[in-house]
């Protein structure tokens, strides 16, 4: 067979289009509705609005059928999309206190204000599977009735806000002045802030966040807490009426929030020179409902508040560089591009090097013939 | 539905400024907020970030991927731009007024009319002696580059000479240590004095840097183990017959052991016109 | 003669500091820390000459300063207070504290030169042994392989260490072979001033009294300055014209080493000849 031409790469590339289409409907059937993707893998639209880092549970829930269930596709779909939406406003910094929750429990203390609400959580329940799934026809219960589905009545005090209140925990200093950093819009530069590196880990990639925060755990860092305080619910969003210049909440973000208390540390209260021991935390908080990507972003916040790297964990370069979905496969798929232009250079080097080592050992031989 | 171009104006904006900034310092990288697009990060969105930033509506836009203007990762982006823009697209070097490259510099020297815009996967020469980013920059900003000489002594005790392939480091202006990317030793010469602009896009790295015209470019060596380019030891395309080109290594028409064949296929094919005008 | 190098009020401490330790002469307590606010007193009041060509030995227990001193002078460590005059200069005896980062790293590179007792610090163990102490030719702007090569291999032999090794990585090395690059890696840029921490330490005796002469006759050779930290007065005697006493920090006495061995005025000074020397 002949030295086949490079053209035809456009075609080649039609139709990879093309498969990738048949894949995804050859078989045929009653293609899945998008509400169906919403309401019925709410968990997995979830981790495809935190990774894609755009609330739009409708878009993520598209970008999932159109990847073939695919999440870390699914996520650069709606990112890219996200970069052709234009940014309206800013919202009021959102407190989290004001959340309506569905679910809200502390490992820290056992009986807190409203009681421990379990919400729904697989935490409790056996991993077996449910084979009667496959014959599914209707909903085993009745359809769940509006009462079971709505959260708390009202917002709950949040448990730090207790400890803060006993003086245990160290009180924000609110700096009027200081605008976060936006990592969709200003370079990258280390040591990053914090509300970089917050951005940062919530964007970051599931399976990749939860790695760290276990090796944190398990000694390669030093960050091993205890949970104040994990929420689920609504967070009202607010924002400020561009006329009347009122607060008007435009609507409810789903968050899960994590605060983990970590260890202790020695403050002085700037007022008077007071030394007192104060707890340490740690902040996680992501689109939707995932306890465990919160938690893991949680202890890596703590983590990297180190000045001095004691471990990769605590390493900004190392946790935040390789912590991106986007990034982290775009790279590791580019392999897949040609590179023969680069190996015929380090071809070349490599048959330079062997035939000098050829010429050496011939030399060397000749040198013995004549003795 | 999509802005020209694709990129909002004020991300355009943004990405302008740092190419003036990194014109002005050449070989320095200029760290940018690198954009999501709709195509994977390490698959030239630096390079397509950059063009579509400088693109205008007459621009005669040539993409090609090793020399190639027909490999997948070319005609992918082509069909972006073109999409978002409407501009012409040619295969001719010479009629192109700017161009994006992957991994190669064109055989035939580029005009002062011409910008040529590069893919770079690492932009950081430095990353093969040290791995932390803020140590890079301090090395950078202090004209540190011992320990990349020492690499070089290193190789030449333990291996007899350079050993550096592809993406061979160049000092800039006798000042700053640039990755030439994975361009082959052999186009490395031609940043060096040229007519054209040179600007170089890391889409995930979020770097960008430059090399104006008429720059001094010298490859990293040392004084008695000098640069050296590929050598093809008197091969010729097996198609246009050319010696002086970047060669490929391909599997010889009609069976039979290797050949060899131009990389950059649109000087090929200038050549073969040629002959057959000739003829 | 001029001082090759001064050093004036050093002080370096850990920790806040308070009026008091960072005063002058602060309160010393019983250990290295401000009894006023609990900071760590590394090093403080310090005031001494270094003649060109002289050795001078910094001496006393674990935790006296000693390295502390020693890596202010090469700038590893910021100092708190203080200045630091260095007479090689173009523009003469300027204060290298406040040089740029461009001459500092030329000090370093070529005018200082430094041995660590923990040969990590001073080596790199991912390149050869020769490429070590090439390294800092290069990093001095030399380009020239085979005329860095041998110069290189020149002071390797000087510094006996084997042929066959030197393309070997550190790591393979003995203890002795080790300290052995370290000095040669001092030496190669052909400095005035070396600065050794305890170079012999953790060596076998017979070891160390090897790599002690190939100091004594490289000093005498060269005519570089050195200053010599260790707790082992033998060593200081070997090689030292002149020593300082630190305790806690602080000197406590100084002088020519025959006469403050021989004739120690200071108590503490006292107890250290008396329980090193048998």
């Amino acid at each position: 067979m002949g030295y086949v031409g490079v053209k035809g790469g456009s075609d080649a590339i039609m139709n990879a289009d093309y498969l990738v289409e048949y894949y995804r409907c050859r078989n045929g059937g009653i293609p899945i509705a998008i509400k169906q993707i919403q309401d019925q893998m709410r968990l997995l639209v979830d981790k495809v609005i935190s990774e894609g880092s755009l609330y739009s549970r409708e878009v993520a829930a598209i970008a999932l059928k159109q990847s073939e269930g695919e999440p870390m596709e699914a996520a650069y779909l709606v990112r890219a999309f996200r970069s052709t939406v234009p940014r309206v406003c800013f919202s009021i910094p959102a407190k989290s206190s004001e959340m309506f929750c569905i679910r809200r429990i502390s490992s820290s203390f056992q009986h807190i204000p409203w009681g421990q609400v379990l919400g729904p959580s697989r935490d409790y329940t056996q991993r077996l599977i449910r084979f009667e799934l496959k014959d599914e026809q209707s909903f085993i219960n009745d359809p769940p009735k509006k009462e079971d589905d709505s959260p708390l009545d009202e917002p709950v005090e949040k448990v730090v806000d207790y400890l803060r209140k006993q003086g245990l925990m160290e009180t924000p200093v609110k700096d009027a002045q200081k605008i976060p950093y936006d990592i969709t819009r200003q370079p990258m530069v280390f040591p990053m802030d914090r509300s970089a590196r917050l951005q940062r880990l919530t964007r970051g990639e599931d399976g990749a966040v939860l790695a760290f925060g276990y090796a944190s755990l398990r000694g390669w860092g030093s960050v091993h807490p205890t949970l104040a305080e994990v929420r689920v619910g609504y967070l009202p969003l607010k924002i400020k009426h561009p006329y009347w210049k009122t607060e008007v909440t435009v609507g409810h973000v789903m968050v899960t929030e994590v605060e983990s208390i970590c260890s202790f540390e020695k403050t002085v209260d700037p007022k008077n020179g007071k030394e007192s021991y104060v707890f340490t935390l740690g902040y996680g908080l992501v689109f939707g409902h995932n306890d465990r990507k919160a938690i893991a972003m949680s202890i890596l916040d703590r983590a990297l508040c180190s000045e001095i790297p004691s471990s990769p964990i605590e390493d900004q370069e190392f946790v935040l560089h390789h912590i991106d979905n986007m990034e982290s496969q775009g790279f590791i798929s580019h392999l897949k591009l040609p590179h023969y232009v680069s190996f015929q250079s380090a071809l070349d080097r490599i048959r330079s090097i062997q035939a000098k080592m050829r010429e050496a050992a011939a030399d060397k031989l000749q040198g013995a013939g004549h003795v | 539905m999509y802005n020209f171009a694709l990129l909002d104006e004020n991300s355009k904006r943004e990405i302008r400024r740092a190419l003036l900034k990194a014109i002005a310092i050449p070989g320095f990288q200029v760290p940018f907020a690198s954009r999501e697009l709709p195509i994977f990060f390490g698959w030239g969105t630096g390079g397509l970030q950059i063009t579509l930033s400088v693109i205008g509506k007459d621009e005669i836009l040539k993409v090609f991927d090793q020399g190639d203007d027909d490999s997948v990762n070319a005609v992918n982006l082509k069909r972006l731009i073109q999409l978002t823009t409407g501009v012409s697209i040619t295969t001719e070097t010479h009629i192109a007024t700017l161009l994006q490259t992957r991994h190669r510099i064109p055989e035939k020297r580029l005009r002062s009319d011409q910008v040529l815009v590069l893919q770079v996967p690492m932009p950081e020469p430095l990353r093969k002696v040290e791995f932390r980013e803020t140590e890079t920059v301090r090395m950078h900003a202090e004209k540190d580059y011992g320990k990349m000489f020492v690499k070089l002594y290193e190789d030449v005790l333990h291996h007899g000479e350079i050993t550096l392939a592809s993406d061979y480091p160049v000092i800039v202006v006798d000042r700053h240590l640039m990755a030439t990317t994975p361009i082959p030793r052999w186009d490395v010469p031609k940043l060096n004095q040229a007519d054209n602009l040179y600007l170089f896009g890391a889409g995930r790295e979020k770097k960008i840097y430059a090399v104006p015209p008429y720059t001094q470019v010298t490859p990293l060596s040392l004084d008695d183990y000098a640069f050296r380019m590929e050598d093809f030891k008197g091969a010729a395309c097996v198609f246009c017959g050319s010696t002086h080109a970047y060669l490929n290594e391909i599997p010889a028409p009609g069976g039979g052991g290797q050949a060899h064949a131009c990389s950059d296929t649109n000087f090929c094919h200038g050549n073969r016109k040629r002959q057959v005008i000739e003829k | 003669m001029k001082p090759l190098l001064s050093i004036i009020n050093l002080k370096k401490i850990y920790g806040k500091g308070c009026d008091d330790c960072l005063g002058n002469h602060p309160t010393m307590g019983s250990d290295n820390r401000c009894p006023v606010c609990g900071s760590i007193v590394a090093c403080t009041d310090i005031n001494f000459e270094v003649f060109p060509g002289e050795v001078l030995g910094i001496v006393g227990e674990s935790g006296s300063g000693k390295s502390t001193i020693l890596n202010c002078i090469n700038m590893t460590l910021r100092v708190t207070t203080g200045e630091i005059f260095f007479g090689n200069l173009k523009r003469d005896r300027q204060n290298i504290l406040k040089a740029d980062a461009q001459t500092r790293r030329q000090l370093q590179n070529i005018h200082f030169g430094i041995v660590y007792q923990n040969p990590h610090l001073g080596l790199n163990f991912q390149i050869s042994g020769e490429g070590n102490v090439a390294e800092r030719m290069l990093v001095a702007g030399n380009r020239h392989f085979e005329m860095i090569q041998g110069k290189v291999h020149r002071l390797l032999q000087r510094v006996e260490l084997p042929v066959s090794r030197y393309k070997d990585f550190p790591g393979a090395y003995s203890g002795g072979m080790q300290q052995r690059v370290q000095i040669a890696k001092a030496l190669i840029n052909e400095p005035t001033l070396i600065l050794l921490d305890e170079p012999t330490g953790g060596l076998d005796v017979s070891v160390q009294a090897r790599i002690l002469d190939l100091i004594r006759s490289i000093s005498r050779e060269l005519q570089v300055a050195m200053i010599m930290v260790s707790h082992d007065m033998q060593v200081i005697r070997l090689l030292c014209e002149r020593i300082i006493v630190m305790k806690h920090g602080r000197i406590v006495e100084s002088g020519l080493t025959d006469r403050v061995i021989d004739d120690p005025r200071e108590a503490y000074t006292q107890t250290l000849v008396h329980s090193t020397i048998q």
